[in-house]
């Protein structure tokens, strides 16, 4: 993007001053290098969403920003309902509750060096991936409601892992004021079948190693140490979510100028919080948030069988769950005072600092994780929510490395064999059903995760901790 | 008497770069002892000779004393006493004015190394100021080594050289035989850059120089600018390694937005004819060779007729074709091609994008091609043959679009996800194309069979939100079935659709499915009928 369109508050920070029917200023947290290479769609989606009706304070994007839907991808934006404010589908995006998990194995690289093959291929035929793949479980109606109320409460309930790990899942595991009557039939008959499944694109179960800490005190406390093997898992609330994305945002389209709402493009499409499609799509939306804490926690579940077969005796601890699409009511201090607030993150973090009352009691004093995956072969980061940053774009932060080329280019540009060979030359196993999606998903189609994170520490949106290297990938 | 390899050899070794041609320095010898040593002159101004077995050019030191306005207002000076100091300072840049004996060690008196080392242009005595072609081999320079700067004292010699005229008495020939080798850089926009710097470029492209401010619609050029516009265009025909007169029209189509009266910016209508006036005086005035004088009259006339390809009448096809030259020239046509490529993908976030167009220009013309044109002359009215034979053409390409061209699918991309777009006689069969076009976002379409049917049926309050309902309709199924559909039909009743798909339960071994898509999207929709009765249906599919 044109630098000249900004005014640079510091190294990382450009405001856009409001123009047009800009209601709020527009904030971008980035270095000069990545402003530089972000999509002009940017600038124009971040100054469309200063215009919605009910924002407060400004509209937020995040280092690894790119072109979405209405919202740009590493969106941020918060309403205040009692003032107009709206809620907006695209502003959460088609995956809802798209997010990452990561999991303690206790065991050192070393170790595990000798059955990482072993481990890559039990991980893969266990664990359903790709497109058209279905898990054990078929929910019939009252356990799809069960589920999409209880997330992964529900799935805890049922064996699927324990207590403990709903306490470093944000809401407890549970999103509350979800109403699984507000999902329509279609959206359940997405997910029958698919709950446990990984899904496509650029999800992945990844086994990962530590391999460098910046912060020492805060790596302590989520026992994050060098040369120890961690699981992630990215996924999200899979068909279910998609189709509520789909039939809402066509709601709301139609909706819009009844509410006498201007959209500047249609993807915009958003209601009034206090309206009755603004209400049902909050019911609908939170049901799908929990189809997609279920969904990681029954993967969860899966890849601890795996482990207990290979490595019996392992135990593997849940350090954090985070998810990136969502909208969710939060307190926050504005101008001195605090207001509740309907914070959209779009393809974002929530990074909450130290002394947050939603934060479990052993991670209160330190802040929150916060999880940021890498492409497929490239480094994943843990970082740690901060003080500074609860005033920042309300608690945000990055949420990944965000692509450069789009899958077009990047499948004229690689082949799925050779980069699965020249990865395996680096010590990286890659697991996939489609060879053509690995190419669409080259670690070279993506922006460097490093500068991106690199960017939010110094912006105080949230503070390095560890940086995990990919072992081997198990991409859907 | 001592031999050294002087300049761009020198230069080019030490950045290791492949050495194509190595001059020589003799200091300490005359034209006699040279001829006595079987070297043949060759130098007309300056003593020069070939070397009797290589062939390669020996010059004797010289030093060179400015007498008049211009690159030929010099008087030479070549003595045995002429050392190669006295040599070296004569050169235009310190990167050029080093020079290797022969045991191989390094003459560096005035710092070339350090300038090379520090990626910096910089003259090296106030020399440089008495040949104004060395403002245009800066420029050049500029183009080839992309990641040098200019010296601010360079820059400023170079500015006064534009100020005080010395610039205006550069020969056509010379400014041409210049330009057109920094066109064939790597980076031809640094020459544009360095020259405009200098204020050189007003002076000798005054058209080109008047592009810069002159704003283009944001929503066809985020560039706005349409000097940056033409810097990007020569560029991205450098990266493509075209030839010289697909750069020079490349540098040149929109010479006419230069003269767009400002209260109409940033629209241009009818900035093509303008650009082939000034296309034709620019090359008239440099001395412009034919070959890309010719090119860049057509790319300058026709740029924009391409972009608008898939909507023209097939009678508007044969005209381009005629006036492109392309059934004599067809060589000619892909240079055509190539050019206008270069002016779509020279704007920031078009790198990418499908490009229709040019296969379906290339297919009309093999169509138009393949009529019996000597039997069409035959029996036409002798009077009438030119016509009798365009007629026959726009037969022909309108019996190829009836047929091969009209229905098609392709992808656009976007930055995270994939764009899909039908192409078809009508809206429904536009609307079949692009679900197959959907269809290959995860898989070839040709390996998934057509054996099971689902109905589909679905209704909007316009056509755009129809097509994003069919498609969402169809992910749907996908979905919940587990099915890839390989085969549509599809029937409207205004703006309610009932269709047919068929296809078949995934099969991850057979299909490779590369990705499951979650959602069709607003993003880029449009559902429209061009102007010859086509129709096109395409969005954004989330993956």
């Amino acid at each position: 993007m044109n630098l000249a369109q900004f005014k640079q508050v510091s190294d990382v920070e450009w405001h856009i001053a409001p123009f047009g029917k800009m209601r709020v200023p527009a904030v971008i947290y980035a270095d000069e290098a990545l402003i530089r290479d972000m999509d002009e769609k940017v600038y124009e989606q971040v100054t469309n969403v200063a215009t919605l009706p009910g924002i407060v304070q400004a509209a937020y994007a995040m280092p690894d920003a790119h072109w979405g839907y209405g919202f740009p991808i590493g969106g941020v934006a918060a309403f205040d309902a009692d003032e107009g404010g709206v809620v907006s589908a695209g502003g959460v995006g088609f995956d809802i509750s798209c997010g990452v998990r990561t999991l303690h194995t206790g065991l050192k690289a070393a170790d595990i060096a000798p059955l990482k093959q072993r481990l890559a291929d039990r991980l893969f035929a266990h664990i359903p991936a790709g497109v058209g793949s279905t898990g054990q479980l078929r929910l019939n109606a009252g356990e799809m409601d069960a589920m999409l109320r209880g997330g992964a409460r529900w799935a805890v309930e049922r064996g699927y892992g324990g207590e403990a790990d709903l306490d470093r899942i944000e809401e407890h595991g549970c999103m509350a004021g979800a109403e699984p009557d507000q999902v329509s039939e279609q959206a359940k008959r997405r997910q029958r079948d698919e709950i446990g499944t990984l899904g496509s694109g650029n999800h992945y179960l990844e086994l990962q190693e530590i391999v460098e800490i910046y912060d020492t005190k805060a790596a302590d406390r989520f026992r994050l140490r060098q040369g120890e093997v961690v699981v992630s898992i990215h996924c999200g609330s899979r068909g279910l979510g998609h189709q509520i994305g789909t039939e809402f945002l066509r709601q709301m389209v139609m909706a819009a100028p009844g509410y006498g709402i201007e959209l500047p493009d249609r993807e915009l499409a958003c209601a009034p919080i206090k309206s009755p499609v603004g209400q049902s799509y909050l019911g609908a939306m939170r049901a799908a948030i929990n189809c997609a804490l279920a969904n990681r926690q029954v993967i969860t579940h899966l890849t601890r069988e795996v482990f207990a077969d290979i490595l019996p005796g392992t135990r593997l601890t849940l350090i954090y769950d985070v998810s990136h699409n969502t909208c969710k009511l939060e307190a926050h201090t504005v101008d001195g005072q605090s207001r509740r607030l309907y914070v959209h993150r779009k393809g974002a973090t929530r990074a909450f600092g130290p002394g947050h009352p939603a934060l479990p009691g052993e991670l209160r004093d330190i802040g929150q994780p916060v999880l940021i995956g890498g492409s497929m072969g490239t480094a994943s980061y843990i970082l740690v929510g901060t003080e500074e940053g609860m005033t920042r774009a309300f608690a945000s932060a990055c949420h990944g490395a965000g692509r450069s080329m789009s899958r077009h280019q990047a499948s004229r540009q690689w082949h799925g064999r050779a980069l699965v060979d020249e990865l395996a030359g680096q010590g990286i196993l890659i697991r996939s059903p489609s060879l053509r999606g690995v190419a669409e998903e080259a670690p070279g189609a993506y922006k460097d995760v490093s500068a991106v994170v690199e960017a939010a520490d110094r912006a105080g949106l949230a503070r390095k901790v560890a940086r995990l290297k990919p072992l081997a990938c198990i991409k859907g | 008497m001592k031999t050294y390899i002087v300049g761009g050899a020198v230069r080019d070794r030490l950045l290791g770069l492949p050495v194509a041609d190595r001059d020589y320095v003799v200091v300490g010898a005359t034209p006699d002892d040279m001829q006595a040593q079987g070297f043949q002159p060759v130098g007309k101004d300056f003593p020069v000779f070939l070397h009797p077995r290589t062939h390669e050019e020996y010059a004797l030191a010289r030093t060179e004393r400015k007498s008049g306005h211009g690159y030929k207002g010099f008087k030479v000076y070549a003595a045995p006493e002429v050392t190669l100091e006295d040599d070296l300072r004569r050169r235009d840049l310190t990167i050029n004015a080093m020079a290797e004996d022969e045991a191989g060690a390094l003459v560096d008196p005035y710092g070339g190394q350090r300038d090379l080392a520090a990626r910096v242009f910089r003259h090296v005595s106030e020399a440089f100021a008495e040949d104004p072609v060395r403002i245009l081999r800066v420029a050049r320079f500029a183009a080839r080594f992309t990641d040098f700067s200019l010296a601010p004292e360079t820059l400023a010699l170079m500015r006064s050289m534009v100020d005080n005229g010395e610039i205006d008495a550069l020969v056509p020939e010379r400014v041409w035989q210049e330009v057109a080798r920094g066109l064939m850089e790597a980076q031809p926009s640094r020459m544009l850059q360095v020259l405009r710097d200098c204020g050189a470029l007003a002076r000798l492209f005054p058209e080109i120089d008047r592009l810069f401010g002159v704003p283009q619609p944001p929503q066809h050029h985020p560039e706005i600018d349409t000097g940056v516009h033409v810097m990007l265009v020569v560029d991205w025909a450098a990266q493509q390694g075209f030839s010289l007169p697909v750069r020079f029209a490349a540098l040149t189509h929109d010479l006419g937005k230069g003269i767009t009266p400002p209260e109409h910016w940033p629209k241009h209508h009818g900035h093509e004819a303008k650009s082939v006036a000034l296309v034709r005086a620019l090359s008239e005035r440099l001395r412009v060779p034919a070959d890309c004088r010719d090119l860049a009259v057509v790319v300058a006339h026709d740029h924009g007729t391409v972009h608008r390809a898939l909507e023209l009448r097939p009678g508007t096809l044969v005209e381009l074709l005629e006036r492109v030259d392309a059934f004599r020239r067809p060589e000619r046509f892909e240079e055509f091609l190539q050019a206008c490529e270069c002016d779509f993908r020279g704007r920031p976030g078009y790198a990418d994008k499908t490009l229709p167009e040019m296969d379906y220009l290339r297919q009309a013309l093999h169509a138009a091609q393949a009529i019996d044109a000597a039997g069409v002359a035959r029996s036409a009215d002798p009077a009438r043959i030119k016509e009798a034979i365009f007629q026959a053409r726009t037969q022909a390409v309108a019996a190829w679009r009836d047929h091969g061209g009209e229905r098609s699918w392709a992808h656009f991309p976007h930055q995270a996800d994939m764009g899909v777009r039908g192409i078809g006689p009508t809206l429904a069969a536009a609307f079949e194309q692009a679900a197959l076009a959907m269809t290959a976002v995860v898989t070839d379409p040709a390996g998934v069979a057509a054996d099971e049917a689902v109905e589909i049926r679905c209704e909007a309050p316009d056509n755009e939100l129809l097509l994003v309902d069919w498609l969402n309709a169809l992910i749907l199924e996908m979905a919940a079935r587990h099915m890839l559909f390989s085969r549509f039909e599809v029937s409207l009743d205004g703006t309610r659709l009932h269709a047919t798909a068929w296809g078949e339960a995934v099969d991850t071994q057979k299909h490779q499915p590369a990705v499951e898509i979650k959602g069709a999207t607003y993003t880029e929709l449009n559902v429209k009928e061009d102007e010859s009765g086509r129709w096109l249906a395409q969005c954004v599919v989330d993956v």
